[in-house]
C-alpha cells in the first residue's frame, strides 16, 4: 500500500535555526548545552527546528558523530618536522574532516554527557624578554584544559662587525634548530624555529653581537582556539545535515535554498579550518626577526685612572702595523 | 684596513730589499721574517713576514715602578678595554738568558676579520720591554711557535 511521502521539514524554519546556531561560539555552546536526546533530524510533521535542533540537544548525536571520526594520521608531526608541532598533534586527534585532524582537540575523547572543559586560567604574562611558560608545552592543551596555547614572536637588533657572515651563521643555526627561513635581505633575517628551541635560539643569537634592541611577545590564543573548534564541529554537523536535506528536496526552489546555505556554511568551515591551522602552526613554530647593523669600533675614552701609564694605548695592532 | 694592507705590502717589500742584512741586538729575527732597517717611531725593532705578521719590540719607562706581576695585571685587566681587544690567555715565559716575564694573548674583531695580538712583557728596574706580534688570526697561528721562539731570544 502506498503511503504518502512525509513532508520535509520547513526550510524556512530550518534556515532560521541555522542562523541561530551558527552565529558564533556562544550560540554553538548554547546549543551544545541543551539536553534533549532527540534525533536531530526531524521525523516529519512539526519541522526541524521544533524537533530539537535549535532548542536543543545535540550533544548526544554530536558526540556519537565525533566518536566515529578517524584519528588524525600519526605522521602529521613528522610532516611538519618539529617537536613543537608534535606536541600539538599529540593532542588534537579527534577530527579528520577534510584534513584538519592536525589541528583539532579530541572531542571523541570527551564523555557524551560532558561539555568541553573550559580552558585553565591564563598564567601571569611574562615580562618582556622572559618566558615563565615553556613554549614547547604551551601548546599542550591535552584536552585537560590545563595548559595554554601561546604564540611567541621576537624581534632583535644586533650590531656585528660583519653582517653577511653573521647572516650566514644564523642560516646554518636555523637548520640546526629544525626551523625554516621566512625571508631575508642584506641586513635582516626572519625565520621560525620549533617552540621548544625558541629560548635556545634567542640566547644564541644574542651571543652573536651587541644586542641593541629586543622585544618578545607572547599571545595567548587558547580561548580563540577552543571556540573555533566548537564552532567548526557545529558547522560540520550542520553541513552534513544540509547535505542530507538536499537529497530529500522535492523541487528546484528547495534545492536552491539548501545549496545557498550549504555554500555559506562551507565557506565558514574553510575559514575556520584555515585559522585553526594557522594557530597550530604559529604555536608550534615561534617567529624571530633579527635585524643586523654594522658595529662601529669606537675608541673608548681613557679614564684618568690610566694616567700614570697612558702609553699602553700606544701599544697594539694599530701601532704595530703603522709603517 | 685596505690602506693598512697597502702599507704592509710596501713594508714587506722594503724589508726584503733592505732589511735582510740587519741584525737586531734585542731579538733574533725568525727565518721567515725580515727585519725593518728603520723600525719606526716608538719601536726598537720591527720585523714582518711575507704574509703580513709583524713582530715589534718597544721600550717604555717603568713608571710607576712596578714589578712583573703589577704590569701583568695592568695588561690583563686594563689594556683590553682601552683597545677594545678580548683577552684570551696569559702564561709565564722565560728567555734563554733567564729573564722571566709574561706572555699575553688578545684577539680583535676588525672589519676584514679577526686579528691576534701576542704581547710579551719583561720588566726591568728602569724599563719595561714589550714584545708584540700581531696579524690575521690564522696567520699568527701559523707563526705562533716561531714567534715564541723569537721572543725567547730577547735580550734587553
Amino acid at each position: 500500500m502506498m503511503t504518502a511521502p512525509r513532508p520535509l521539514p520547513s526550510l524556512g524554519m530550518f534556515l532560521a535555526a541555522l542562523a541561530l546556531t551558527s552565529c558564533g561560539a556562544a550560540a554553538s555552546k548554547a546549543s551544545y548545552e541543551g539536553a534533549v536526546s532527540e534525533p536531530y533530524y526531524g521525523t516529519g510533521g512539526s519541522g526541524y527546528a521544533e524537533t530539537g535542533y535549535a532548542g536543543a540537544d545535540y550533544s548526544e548525536a554530536y558526540s556519537e558523530e565525533a566518536m566515529a571520526y578517524p584519528t588524525a594520521p600519526a605522521s602529521m608531526s613528522d610532516d611538519m618536522g618539529g617537536e613543537g608541532w608534535a606536541a600539538v598533534t599529540g593532542v588534537f586527534d579527534g577530527e579528520d574532516e577534510a584534513g584538519i585532524g592536525d589541528g583539532m582537540l579530541a572531542y571523541a575523547d570527551i564523555p557524551k554527557d560532558k561539555a568541553p572543559p573550559p580552558p585553565a586560567p591564563a598564567p601571569e604574562q611574562p615580562a618582556p624578554g622572559e618566558h615563565h611558560e615553556k613554549p614547547d608545552t604551551a601548546t599542550d592543551a591535552g584536552g585537560q584544559g590545563t595548559d595554554r596555547i601561546i604564540l611567541y614572536v621576537a624581534e632583535m637588533n644586533i650590531a656585528v662587525f660583519r653582517v653577511e657572515e653573521k647572516i650566514d651563521e644564523i642560516r646554518k643555526l636555523i637548520k640546526d634548530w629544525g626551523g625554516y627561513m621566512i625571508s631575508m635581505d642584506s641586513s635582516r633575517i626572519e625565520f621560525r624555529v620549533p617552540a621548544g628551541k625558541f629560548e635556545d635560539a634567542m640566547e644564541t643569537i644574542e651571543g652573536l653581537g651587541d644586542v641593541t634592541y629586543r622585544n618578545v611577545t607572547g599571545t595567548d590564543v587558547t580561548d580563540e582556539y577552543m571556540d573555533l573548534q566548537i564552532r567548526l564541529k557545529n558547522a560540520i554537523a550542520v553541513r552534513d545535515r544540509l547535505l542530507e536535506l538536499l537529497s530529500q528536496t522535492k523541487n528546484i526552489n528547495e534545492s536552491l535554498q539548501v545549496e545557498a546555505e550549504l555554500e555559506r556554511i562551507t565557506e565558514k568551515i574553510e575559514l575556520m579550518k584555515g585559522r585553526i591551522k594557522y594557530l597550530s602552526e604559529a604555536a608550534a613554530y615561534s617567529r624571530i626577526t633579527v635585524y643586523l647593523s654594522v658595529k662601529m669600533k669606537a675608541k673608548k675614552p681613557i679614564p684618568s685612572l690610566y694616567a700614570p701609564f697612558q702609553w699602553i694605548q700606544d701599544v697594539g695592532l694599530d701601532s704595530l702595523f703603522n709603517f | 684596513m685596505i690602506r693598512m694592507h697597502v702599507m704592509l705590502t710596501a713594508a714587506v717589500a722594503l724589508a726584503l730589499l733592505f732589511g735582510t742584512g740587519c741584525k737586531s741586538k734585542h731579538i733574533k729575527t725568525p727565518s721567515d721574517f725580515a727585519q725593518m732597517e728603520d723600525p719606526g717611531y716608538a719601536f726598537e725593532y720591527r720585523a714582518i713576514s711575507s704574509n703580513e705578521v709583524v713582530i715589534g719590540v718597544q721600550r717604555k719607562p717603568n713608571e710607576p715602578k712596578g714589578d712583573a706581576d703589577f704590569w701583568m695585571n695592568v695588561w690583563k685587566d686594563k689594556y683590553p678595554p682601552i683597545k677594545d681587544y678580548a683577552y684570551v690567555a696569559d702564561e709565564k715565559i722565560s728567555t734563554s738568558a733567564g729573564l722571566s716575564g709574561f706572555l699575553l694573548e688578545y684577539t680583535s674583531e676588525e672589519e676584514d676579520g679577526k686579528y691576534t695580538l701576542m704581547v710579551a712583557l719583561f720588566v726591568k728596574k728602569k724599563y719595561i720591554w714589550i714584545l708584540t706580534a700581531g696579524g690575521r688570526e690564522d696567520r699568527v697561528a701559523e707563526h705562533r711557535d716561531t714567534i715564541i721562539a723569537a721572543f725567547k731570544t730577547f735580550k734587553p
